[in-house]
């Protein structure tokens, strides 16, 4: 072995080494360096059903930011969620709609936007108003059989 | 600077000196003088301890008491640095050779060089030719330490322990495990290079034939004290015996050849514990 | 009284030994300092420490990543969470079984090499030679060694995460059947780059210095013989597994503390 090619290959190995470090880091555990480039939103919901922190947020279908923080608001009760969106997508109508759906029947949840038509755009701190719940499979079977019932009755 | 000193001061002058190891007492009160210029052979049993004197020689092992001193500086009260900055006007060949296994014999005669000089590649070069050609293997500079015969070996780390000219060189049992032909190889090489270079060399051996062969001076040493010292003949003709033992060859003699045993009758019967 | 005596004197010669590696390592920090000077030296131990031991990681990472793909998907698939796969796969292979397998694996590659070569040149006297030729030993052998023990462990234990990944996606995407996609999307929503991911590379930062540390340490100390460094090679890979395995427990005790 020339020193050369052992200083090649000590070379490719760190490079290797490193790339599969970032790698990790980037697609396993999706960090974004850029994180300032991000601003936040609220949203209230009556029920998140099992929407958790670092759920992915989208529009259209595709991800746009994520759930940073849930707790509860002590005046209604409610959900109260943020949302930090990319920077880049700094161009959602204020009347834009949350919901929180599911992938697949049982799969996890995330939030979907709906974007509205004004003509002013969200901001930083900003909340949205116009929110749909999750739904609980619960509540929804419930419904089912009390309808069910209902038309056997009939 | 070497200038400056008096040729007929020692160049190492070791000083009531006391050494043990854990197991052993080795040394007690032990003075002896290295001359400059001389081949000086300090010969004994195996286990006396000679190699060790080399240790203390170098500053690699520190004495319980007394003192080794280089050109007047006294050894163990040295600092780390000085003491590696003294250790480049010493030169030394080990008993296996030792020398550096995944290096070939170029880069083993040039590793002290680069090690410690700041020279060119080109200087490096021509100096360590010229230690390679010394001992007349130039042609092997490419080859592995373990593509070596043992009396090659040998030579390149004579090679070695010249490579950046020093003023002592000590030699830790050169013949040992030579056929006839290598040892006579090696015995001539410390005697001209010491003539030729002006080094002083000390030579650490039991070969009674070759030691007194090239020596200017020679130490005997026996139980950690030194039984005989003066010049060849001197100490060819000895009449002390435990030099005579030793110088003879004989199986039996003040070196009892029995490890000291119970009695022999008394072990078998079992009466021993 | 008698294994009284001895268990005492084992205790003794415990502490004693972990007395002179703690003295040990303050010398072998300061002596990589040289190595700024001398690239080289390292470039070298990289070589023989890391790239020689990418082989055995690739290879047990393959294997280990396909057996999680499998035992993941039964354990998930009773709970219909089959989607998961890549999650528990991606967790397992982050925060334990990387850092973990991998350091194993170097304790018993590079680890034992390395004290292996150390003690063969104690007993060929090439330490002492490199003394006398005033060179130190422990800045020009001791410190390449041990440095790219450091380094070369948590690129590794990265390695051996993304190759059993890799694995894991051949068995869940492959054999199994379940939806590609999934597999990446799913490890996203559930690992989380400091805790998971960050967590593995301390870990594996934290097991490449235990084990070059032991493995210069006990190759340093080697008797000087053929049965002394044999002996030396073996306590290296025993200490070195042990210790690493210790070490988990306890940093996953204190991160799981944290969560």
């Amino acid at each position: 072995m020339t020193r050369k090619a052992i200083e090649t290959t000590v070379g490719l190995f760190l490079l290797i080494g490193v790339a599969a470090m970032i790698w990790l880091a980037l697609k396993v555990g999706n960090w974004s360096p850029a994180t300032t480039h991000d601003y936040e939103v609220t949203a209230r919901f009556d029920n998140i059903g099992g929407l958790t922190v670092k759920a992915p947020v989208t529009l259209a279908g595709v991800t746009i930011g994520r759930v940073a923080s849930i707790g509860i608001d002590a005046d209604d009760y409610s959900a109260r969620i943020t949302l930090q969106i990319d920077q880049a997508h700094d161009n959602l109508p204020t009347d834009t709609s949350a919901a929180i759906l599911t992938s697949g029947l049982l799969g996890a949840q995330y939030v979907g936007l709906d974007p509205g038509a004004e003509e002013t755009y969200l901001e930083d701190g900003d909340r949205i108003e116009i929110t749909q719940s999750a739904v609980v499979l619960e509540h929804l079977i419930g419904q089912i059989l009390i309808r069910t019932a209902e038309e056997q009755d009939r | 600077m070497a200038q400056h000193i008096d040729p007929s001061t020692p160049l190492v002058d070791v000083a009531h000196l006391d050494f043990r190891y854990p197991e052993r007492a080795l040394y007690q009160d032990l003075s002896l003088r290295i001359s400059r210029g001389k081949v000086t052979v300090i010969m004994g049993p195996s286990g006396c301890g000679k190699s060790t004197l080399l240790g203390l020689m170098a500053g690699r092992l520190r004495p319980l008491a007394g003192d080794v001193c280089f050109e007047g500086v006294a050894l163990s009260d040295l600092p780390r640095k000085a003491l590696y900055r003294l250790r480049r006007r010493m030169g030394m060949m080990f008993q296996n050779s030792a020398l550096l296994s995944d290096l070939d014999v170029f880069e083993n005669v040039a590793f002290p060089i680069r090690e410690n000089t700041g020279l060119p590649e080109p200087l490096v070069r021509n100096l360590v030719l010229l230690k390679l050609h010394m001992v007349g293997l130039r042609g092997a500079a490419r080859l592995l330490p373990a593509a070596l015969s043992g009396g090659m070996a040998r030579r390149v780390a004579l090679a070695r322990a010249l490579a950046l000219d020093p003023d002592l060189v000590m030699y830790d049992e050169p013949f040992t495990g030579l056929d006839p032909i290598s040892k006579g190889v090696i015995a001539q090489l410390i005697r001209e290079l010491n003539d030729v270079l002006g080094v002083t060399s000390v030579v650490v051996t039991q070969d009674v034939r070759e030691g007194l062969s090239i020596a200017d001076h020679v130490i005997v040493f026996a139980e950690g004290q030194i039984a005989e010292e003066g010049s060849a003949q001197q100490v060819a003709a000895s009449t002390q015996p435990q030099v005579r033992q030793f110088l003879d060859a004989k199986p039996d003699g003040p070196v009892p050849f029995h490890y000291p045993a119970p009695d022999y009758q008394d072990d078998l019967l079992g009466k021993c514990q | 009284m008698n294994w009284l005596s001895r268990l005492g004197g084992g205790v003794i010669t415990a502490v004693q030994h972990l007395g002179r590696a703690g003295v040990f390592l303050p010398g072998v920090i300061a002596a990589t300092s040289m190595l700024w000077r001398r690239p080289g030296l390292l470039i070298q131990q990289l070589y023989s420490v890391g790239v020689m031991t990418v082989l055995i990681v690739v290879v047990a990472g393959l294997f280990v990543g396909m057996m999680l793909g499998f035992q993941g998907y039964y354990t998930l698939v009773d709970f219909g969470a089959e989607s998961s796969l890549g999650l528990a796969v991606a967790l397992f292979l982050t925060r334990e079984l990387g850092p973990v397998l991998t350091a194993l694996l170097f304790a018993g590659r590079a680890g034992s090499a390395l004290t292996a070569e150390i003690g063969l040149m104690k007993a060929t006297q090439q330490l002492e030679a490199m003394e006398m030729m005033a060179v130190d030993p422990l800045g020009r052998v001791i410190a390449p060694r041990f440095l790219a023990g450091c380094i070369a462990m948590p690129l590794l234990a990265a390695l051996f995460s993304v190759v059993g990944l890799a694995g894991g996606y051949l068995v869940g995407v492959g054999v199994l059947n379940i939806d590609g996609g999934s597999y990446w999307a799913s490890m996203q929503t559930g690992v989380d780059v400091y805790d998971d991911i960050l967590g593995g590379i301390i870990k594996s930062l934290v097991f490449g210095f235990v084990v070059a540390w032991i493995a210069v340490f006990e190759g340093y100390h080697a008797e000087s013989s053929t049965a002394g460094v044999s002996r030396a090679t073996t306590r290296t890979v025993v200490t070195a597994a042990l210790a690493v395995l210790g070490l988990d427990y306890a940093m996953t005790a204190i991160m799981f503390d944290e969560v």
